[in-house]
């Protein structure tokens, strides 16, 4: 029976992983506009620092910022924002139907979207490395990868837990997505270094500690860029572990009563709320 | 009893018939864009949004020149951040207008209803620009009294703005010849959208990541690679910006005002020459009504 449920699930996974990965070459377009779009800010970026005669390293910073913010893109739009679109389009009943868990749907998505980025995020990477003179001093790649693993984890965890408290929205779901842009790509630091500057207030750098993709941008950038090692990380990894710890079970708990409130308010099939 | 001599001409009923049309579409704009929460929400939100963007130029501005030994540069700081901030209404005005056609067309499903009334498309656009237009005010408005406080206290980055040196006048005519920029670069995007699917979002984007590159938005159009720069420099936007920096900053703004006429006016005339050949096309392969997104 357990093992018959975790089948269940996995295929429930691999179903809606599968739809964004097919979503990648049936909207080809879609693709060559994630990829190109960043390239455009990230450009303007790289030309104000060179106007300002910063070090090529900012240069590489701002590279890298504009790779990883690929992956909170996806997060905003592609989870966050993914169960009101499948209630406007009409398919979220389908999932409530199905005899699968919802985490394992919410699963589905977040594997899905963070391999479909993760290509997304490497080009960006490498047109940006091609286009601009970034030099990157890698010391220890395992390092390196495990850094992004939890990045990309915390970050699809958080985004989890959007998914689950945009559940009760309506329109005011894609502008609070809308919302949470500029914001954090002021607090997360992806076009300069947040954690170790001391230009920034102390209490920016706290509040900025609370989104993965500040530990994450900061890590990747020390271990790509700076020539550092893991013991240089340490901090990040376990700020990262912390985020991964809380936020994959508060988004359990909040689906659940998420689901639950939008049920008593009659709100899953409502549309153009 | 109507008398004769009383009714308005066929051209005092077309231009009434479109002003009306424009009022509309400016308050069905405001309520589109604000209905969707209570006051408080939505002023946030108009408001966070714009300085969150500003202040991230700003940071930059600091953490790059102080990277770079540069030390306190006013005049580049006015440049980057008077940039950033009039950089709200293009940014704004033609996301709103790129997304409008999916919202009527396929989300409120309200296109074929509004293009079979008296007035045609072109006024209502300018409405729903209009809106825009006056919620990126606020924004622009906000993000420039924030941001300089900000700037001025935490990085002793005064504004150097004199308000007795301002040129008022050149300020107002260029943030509304910018405003009619922006609503005409819209029509164009609206008509791109009109006879293609789901484009939309894709395009709102290219659209400000190209401005915000080609226009001198944070840096100036010359360090730009040619033909980068030429096309740079062939950008309302680009006159826009610089003409607001000259009357802010009390210079002679009146070579950039006319560079930014002579660029708006080129764009009146493709973007509507767009509009009408669009919409023909539309009526022909009926995608007026057709939904493809949902």
């Amino acid at each position: 029976m357990v093992m018959g449920d975790l089948m269940l699930n996995l295929k429930a996974v691999y179903a809606r992983a599968y739809v964004r990965l097919k979503g990648l070459l049936r909207e080809p377009h879609w693709s060559i506009a994630e990829v190109t779009i960043p390239l455009l800010s990230l450009s303007a970026y790289v030309y104000m620092y060179t106007m300002l005669g910063a070090p090529s390293e900012y240069m590489a910073f701002v590279v890298v910022g504009g790779a990883m913010l690929a992956f909170w893109s996806n997060v905003l739009w592609g989870m966050s924002a993914q169960l009101y679109w499948e209630k406007e389009t009409g398919t979220l009943t389908y999932y409530l139907l199905a005899p699968a868990s919802r985490m394992a749907i919410l699963l589905g998505m977040a594997a899905g979207g963070a391999l479909n980025t993760t290509l997304r995020s490497l080009s960006i990477l490498m047109v940006g490395t091609l286009l601009f003179p970034v030099e990157y001093n890698i010391v220890e790649p395992v390092a390196l990868l495990i850094v992004f693993l939890l990045t990309v984890t915390a970050l699809y965890g958080m985004g989890m837990l959007f998914a689950s408290l945009f559940l009760l929205y309506g329109r005011e779901a894609t502008h609070i997505a809308d919302l949470l842009q500029e914001p954090i790509y002021l607090f997360s630091g992806i076009y300069y270094p947040v954690l170790s500057n001391q230009i920034l207030p102390y209490a920016v750098r706290l509040v900025a500690s609370i989104i993965p993709l500040t530990f994450g941008i900061d890590a990747i950038r020390l271990l790509l860029i700076m020539g550092k090692g893991m013991g240089d990380i340490m901090l990040h990894i376990v700020g990262l572990s912390l985020l991964i710890i809380v936020l994959i079970p508060l988004a359990y708990i909040a689906l659940r009563r998420m689901e639950d409130t939008s049920k008593r308010h009659g709100r899953l099939t409502l549309r153009w709320q | 009893m109507a008398v004769e001599g009383h009714r308005p001409s066929p051209i005092g009923r077309g231009m009434s018939t479109v002003i009306r049309t424009v009022v509309q579409g400016v308050w069905l704009g405001w309520k589109v864009e604000s209905n969707w929460t209570n006051p408080f929400v939505f002023l946030t939100y108009l408001i966070a949004k714009p300085i969150a963007g500003v202040i991230l130029v700003g940071l930059v501005f600091v953490i790059g020149s102080s990277a770079s030994g540069m030390g306190s540069r006013e005049d580049l700081f006015f440049y980057v951040f008077i940039g950033a901030v009039f950089f709200i209404y293009p940014a704004t005005m033609t996301v709103s207008l790129a997304y409008l056609v999916h919202e009527d067309r396929a989300k409120y499903e309200s296109l074929k209803h509004i293009y079979i009334t008296p007035a045609s498309l072109t006024p209502y656009i300018v409405g729903r620009g209009m809106a825009s237009a006056i919620n990126a005010s606020v924004s622009v408005a906000v993000s420039l009294i924030i941001g300089s406080i900000i700037f001025s206290n935490h990085f002793s980055l005064p504004l150097s703005i004199d308000v007795v040196r301002v040129d008022y006048p050149a300020l107002v005519a260029s943030i509304l010849l910018g405003v009619a920029a922006s609503i005409l670069l819209g029509i164009i995007l609206y008509a791109i959208n009109l006879i293609t699917f789901k484009l939309q979002y894709s395009l709102a984007e290219y659209t400000t990541g190209v401005l915000f590159l080609l226009s001198g938005v944070v840096f100036p159009t010359s360090m730009l690679p040619y033909p980068a720069s030429l096309i740079g420099g062939a950008l309302p936007t680009t006159h826009f910006l610089n003409a607001v920096r000259e009357a802010l900053a009390g210079d002679h703004a009146y070579t950039s005002m006319a560079y930014l006429l002579l660029s708006t006016l080129a764009l009146a005339v493709i973007s509507l020459a767009c509009m009408n050949r669009v919409e023909s096309l539309a009526r022909m392969k009926g995608t007026i009504d057709r939904k493809a997104e949902y």
